[in-house]
């Protein structure tokens, strides 16, 4: 009966050892809404043609704050900026938003 | 009883701030007068030990509305706007809610709730002047207790029932069926007294409040802060994930939260070292804690104590607690996860395996806890009880709690959390059984083969579930998303549905979980 006990505890050491990253690869070549666009498809798992002007954290139920982070994580790392609390939590939560804050920040960074 | 604890701060502190909420703050004194309005107004409606509603949102008859309920000796049944309509309708229907309470935060919400509310209500309506637009057709009661002229004061609470229902909590139930557990006045003093002793807090510290009413750990947020006169934090809803800038705008001086958040703070590398100074006391809950994020929380907050918790709803928020120490506590980690420490003095506890016997020193199993502080029983509900809190032959009369939990003892009697021995997740802390989401997406979707899992795994949380559909297509997958947002909370709810042929099975015709596993990593 121990025996039982101990295989699920070697299952947990298994699944709990799982480190995976959540990064996606953009193709270089993008414009920087259309690399914004494709980090949002594999992020929220939503199709290209479905993202607007409009599509925000409201109306997509996968926007969740988890997977914002993932999308915050893969915008920093893509364009190389670092946001501040309040881009994170108040400017990153929609697809007009996230252009016009990594456009910004851009263009700060080549002034 | 603890709502006494807020009452004895408010005359000892009055004019000193209570809680602040989007950057404003109510006094004792301001918190206690809206306090007197509620009680006063649930005691006008001739109810005792009676569940009571509270349909608010990190708002001030939040706060209000818990402490008023509790000053008119009722039970508190915690509702969130951000849960299906059905559920929060289902939740009053199980507990037999006959009064609720409605902050004008949640106004819109309530406006839809109510044609479903097919019972005679009262509404207490805090801070709303008015509604428009209501319709029913029940002979409802809705109050607008601004209109009330004064407040009752209240003075201590006294002939407290110790065996009161303090508050309900709903937990995810592996039949689709949430379970109702109950704590009593006596299960919450118990568990506040103990850990009250652990804090030397007095009426200038800033405490943050980061958890969901429904989750019970806000208890804990709430009373911890009041007994010292302490002024809580309600953290808004956006910068609960990402918390840096808040801790450091309000110089917060206790932060308790779940450490998935800390996680995302060390992915946007927000836990720079000595960036979070003005922390005396960090405490995690609800899920395994990191080796990792303890690490970096200690150089990020050089003045703060790190303590990881442990518990069970059933259990009365936590029992056990570990202190990290940078020097010895990497060694005591399994798995990259940190010790949840000792069990708490004055509790019971076991570590038993499948026949119910004792393991040998230092051998994983499962944990057992009795004492005060453990709850005795699920609402309503005989059979679950039954298999969750046991009498074990060869340990006496008492009733213990089966946790699910497996768990190691050390020498030195530091336990350490292994994993689950059923399908029981946490999803950002949140208890989710996997067999409730299966059991509705089979009703969404008409399939038998369902499962779902916790994936993927990072530094051992788990992020989110991902569920398996076979015998079904593609084309059903908004439709069945769509039903389960209609129905379970939106921590369980899949991010994503995967449509196979067949769900891959092993050997013994269980559902092959690294198979799906390894489909997963080649999607994503």
């Amino acid at each position: 009966m121990a025996l039982k006990i101990k295989s699920i505890f070697s299952k947990a050491i298994k699944t709990d050892h799982r480190d995976d990253e959540a990064a996606v690869n953009v193709d270089q070549s993008l414009s920087v809404e259309q690399k914004i666009k494709a980090i949002m498809v594999a992020v929220f798992k939503i199709d290209m043609s479905e993202i607007n002007e409009e599509t925000s954290s409201a109306n997509v139920p996968q926007w969740t704050s988890l997977e914002h982070v993932d999308f915050v994580l893969n915008l920093q790392k893509e364009f190389d900026i670092e946001f501040t609390d309040s881009q994170i939590v108040e400017e990153l939560l929609s697809y007009r938003s996230a252009v016009q804050t990594v456009t910004a920040a851009i263009n700060g960074q080549n002034n | 009883m603890f709502v006494n604890w807020f009452i004895k701060s408010a005359q000892q502190f009055p004019q000193r701030p209570a809680v602040e909420v989007n950057t404003v703050q109510l006094t004792y004194q301001e918190l206690g007068l809206l306090t007197g309005k509620i009680a006063q107004a649930i005691q006008d409606q001739g109810i005792q030990n009676s569940p009571v509603g509270l349909l608010t949102y990190r708002s001030f008859s939040s706060y209000a509305g818990i402490l008023g309920i509790m000053c008119s000796k009722n039970i508190y049944l915690p509702l969130n706007p951000y849960f299906p309509l059905n559920r929060t309708q289902k939740m009053m229907k199980m507990v037999g809610c006959r009064v609720l309470i409605v902050g004008h935060e949640c106004r819109d919400y309530f406006l839809r709730l109510l044609p479903q509310i097919k019972v005679p209500m009262t509404f207490i309506f805090p801070d709303t002047e008015e509604l428009d637009q209501i319709s029913s057709d029940c002979d409802h009661n809705f109050l607008f207790i601004n209109e009330r002229e004064g407040a009752a004061e209240f003075g201590e609470i006294g002939d407290i029932d110790e065996d009161a229902i303090a508050y309900f909590v709903f937990t995810s139930g592996s039949t689709g069926e949430p379970k109702i557990v109950q704590q009593t006045n006596k299960n919450v003093i118990t568990y506040l007294d103990y850990v009250a002793a652990r804090y030397n807090l007095d009426e200038n510290d800033r405490v943050s409040q980061t958890f969901e009413l429904t989750f019970d750990n806000s208890i804990h947020d709430m009373f911890i802060c009041w007994k010292f006169g302490a002024c809580l934090y309600c953290v808004p809803r956006n910068y609960v994930m990402m918390p840096a800038g808040f801790i450091k705008d309000k110089q917060l001086t206790v932060w308790y939260s779940v450490p998935s958040i800390g996680l995302n703070m060390l992915k946007l590398n927000r836990l720079k070292a000595g960036s979070l100074p003005s922390l005396k006391y960090t405490l995690f809950c609800g899920e395994a804690l990191p080796k990792n994020l303890a690490k970096h929380w200690a150089q990020a907050a050089p003045n703060s104590a790190i303590e990881n918790y442990y518990g069970i709803t059933e259990t009365t928020h936590q029992v056990s607690v570990y202190k990290w120490d940078d020097n010895i506590s990497e060694a005591e980690c399994i798995n990259d996860i940190v010790s949840i420490g000792k069990i708490f003095d004055g509790l019971k506890y076991c570590i038993l395996d499948e026949n119910k016997k004792a393991v040998s020193a230092g051998e994983p199993g499962e944990l057992y806890l009795a004492g005060v502080q453990i709850t005795k029983e699920y609402f309503n509900d005989p059979e679950r009880t039954k298999t969750a809190y046991l009498k074990i032959p060869h340990l006496g009369d008492e009733v213990w709690f089966k946790t699910g939990d497996l768990v190691k003892e050390r020498e030195n009697g530091n336990l350490n959390y292994l994993g689950r021995l059923d399908n029981q997740v946490q999803i950002l802390g949140n208890r989710v059984e996997l067999q409730e989401v299966d059991c509705i997406l089979k009703r969404a979707s008409n399939s038998e083969m369902v499962v779902s899992l916790a994936w993927p795994i990072k530094n051992g949380v788990a992020q989110r579930l991902v569920s398996f559909i076979a015998e079904n297509e593609e084309p059903q997958k908004a439709k069945i998303l769509e039903y389960c947002r209609n129905t379970l909370p939106p921590f369980m709810v899949p991010q994503d549905i995967i449509f196979l042929d067949k769900i891959p099975l092993n050997d013994n015709g269980k559902f092959d979980k690294q198979k799906l596993i390894k489909i997963l990593e080649d999607k994503y």
